[in-house]
């Protein structure tokens, strides 16, 4: 096992054409990483490669050492989950249900594991609802659930702190923050979420399909790599230890 | 037992000759029929809904009835028409119905990738065209053999008339083609969700999809092979069940859609030959009575969104 868990070795990524292009990017274990970047930018597309959702034009993609091309869809879960940022709506399935639909690396998972895995996140009490039925909050917290029940030691989460109020929004990067730093596992988020951002291990900051910088929090969410990145002036103000973040 | 001779309940048990070859000849036949062809239509349309997550898409609807009536016809047509012989109608019909269905889901899926109500659209253009072909397959042979009256049977989807070895062949594909869709209930559930979600759990969504795509045009084509097109059975079945069952979960929803639509099928079945005494109407005419007025409220569901 090598001390990466994701590599992209001068990958270009799209899906009719590149929208990704020629990008080194080595994301460690374990740990909580954020993808920011752009609308447009390719941060799903990243995501979408690992799952072999979106095609390779050219170099190489990595989970775990291996190459994502040698990889058989059947045997994803062995390596990886995905949580996306949405289901279909008319999905009209319990939490149970949709524990029920994930696959781990040895097949459909168990009851056992479906009850674990939501006493771990602290929302046992959600297993007979109706998922549609559920506030945006809470649906956030199942499918990340039911990625993490899966077992693989890489989740992928697309926007998972999107359309959330305050309080689901660090909710839910508490939980992030558990399962990184309880069970070890590798997270890796794309989305806009500066909040989410700071609070991982590592930031990748994705512009027009190309590495514009990574690092850690302190090294990417400052005033300049974050104007460069949206393309405005951003001022980032340090109060108490803590960061105010503003557009001039 | 109901139907242009109605036989008494009492005379069941030990029933006259005449009785009997009504019984065993008639309607048992045409009761397996409705079992089977009720469960095909409802899985079908269960599994079309889910993998196009379009609450309107089910055989009758998605034009694929209408592609497998043309292939039947052309494999009617085909056994009568040359040295083969009739009685391989019972292999060439389905064959040929199979054959139908798929060119007319592939016709649909090529025009009606817009949306909801462009698959619905598309579906119409093609079963519109399918029909207008079907109906001169259909004058054609009513000019060359003029005591040909079951063909004009099958446009109108009934039973009557279907026999035992009909039956069996309707089963020999529909309950193997069932089974495996009911253990792969669950791949069809992730296809339901997202094609990401099914990818990153070890389900190949193109591949599945066209698994299942051929699966229901096979459970469409042995239908309509042998009762022609019964509409909106596949649409209204797997709706209510998912009614009854508060659940959208494909391994509940389809083995139960096997029994309510076969359960609807049988009520109608007895509702066509009641309904004018003496007179048997296609059962596709009480089926559409029914799911019209289903397909028009969803309709009006989806457009509100």
């Amino acid at each position: 096992m090598g001390s990466y868990a994701v590599r992209f070795v001068n990958a270009s990524i799209g899906y009719d054409e590149p929208i990704i292009r020629d990008i080194m990017l080595n994301i460690p274990r374990p740990g909580l990483t954020t993808i920011l970047g752009p609308n447009g930018s390719g941060k799903t597309t990243m995501l979408r490669a690992l799952i072999k959702y979106a095609r390779i034009f050219g170099g190489y993609v990595y989970v775990d050492g291996k190459s994502v091309d040698s990889i058989p869809i059947r045997d994803l879960p062995r390596y990886m989950s995905y949580s996306p940022a949405e289901i279909n709506p008319q999905v009209i399935l319990t939490v149970r249900d949709i524990m029920r639909s994930a696959r781990g690396g040895d097949g459909w998972v168990s009851d056992e594991d479906i009850n674990d895995t939501l006493r771990f996140l602290g929302i046992q009490d959600l297993v007979d609802r109706m998922f549609n039925e559920l506030s945006t909050g809470q649906k956030r917290l199942v499918l990340i659930a039911r990625a993490l029940v899966s077992k693989a030691p890489l989740l992928l989460l697309d926007e998972p702190t999107s359309n959330l109020d305050l309080g689901n929004k660090y909710r839910v990067i508490s939980i992030l923050r558990k399962i990184v730093d309880e069970r070890g596992i590798t997270v890796i988020t794309a989305g806009h979420d500066i909040d989410l951002a700071l609070s991982s291990d590592w930031v990748v900051a994705i512009k027009d399909g190309e590495l514009l910088a990574m690092g850690s929090p302190d090294d990417i969410i400052n005033e300049d790599t974050l104007s460069k990145l949206y393309g405005i002036n951003i001022r980032v103000l340090r109060l108490n230890g803590h960061r105010l973040i503003y557009v001039e | 037992m109901v139907g242009e001779v109605i036989i008494p309940v009492n005379k069941l048990l030990d029933p006259p000759q005449v009785y009997r070859v009504i019984i065993l000849d008639i309607r048992l036949p045409e009761l397996l029929a409705c079992i089977v062809v009720g469960a095909n239509l409802s899985v079908a349309g269960a599994v079309m809904q889910s993998l196009f997550r379009n609450p309107l898409a089910e055989p009758y609807v998605t034009g694929t009835a209408s592609g497998a009536l043309l292939g039947a016809l052309i494999g009617l047509l085909i056994s009568i028409t040359s040295r083969i012989g009739s009685s391989f109608s019972i292999v060439l019909m389905p064959v040929f119905s199979f054959i139908g269905a798929m060119v007319a889901i592939a016709l649909v899926l090529t025009f009606g990738r817009g949306g909801w109500l462009s698959l619905v659209l598309a579906g119409i253009g093609v079963s519109i065209m399918f029909s207008s072909i079907v109906m001169m397959i259909d004058t054609y042979l009513l000019t060359i053999i003029p005591t040909l009256p079951a063909i004009v049977y099958l446009l109108f989807g009934t039973v009557s008339g279907i026999n035992w070895n009909e039956d069996l062949a309707m089963a020999c594909v529909s309950l193997p083609t069932m089974a495996y869709i009911i253990v792969s209930a669950r791949e069809v559930n992730l296809l339901m969700m997202s094609d990401e979600v099914a990818q990153a759990g070890g389900v190949n969504p193109g591949f599945s999809r066209a698994i299942f795509i051929t699966l229901t045009g096979l459970l469409t084509a042995i239908s309509v092979s042998f009762t022609g097109i019964i509409g909106f059975v596949g649409l209204v079945t797997p709706h209510l069940t998912r009614l009854l069952l508060k659940s959208s979960d494909n391994s509940r929803v389809i083995p139960l859609s096997i029994i309510s639509g076969s359960t609807i099928m049988l009520y109608a079945n007895v509702v066509s030959k009641v309904v004018i005494p003496g007179v048997v109407m296609p059962i596709t005419a009480i089926t559409s009575l029914f799911g019209v007025p289903v397909l028009l409220i969803l309709l009006r569901g989806v457009g509100h969104g």
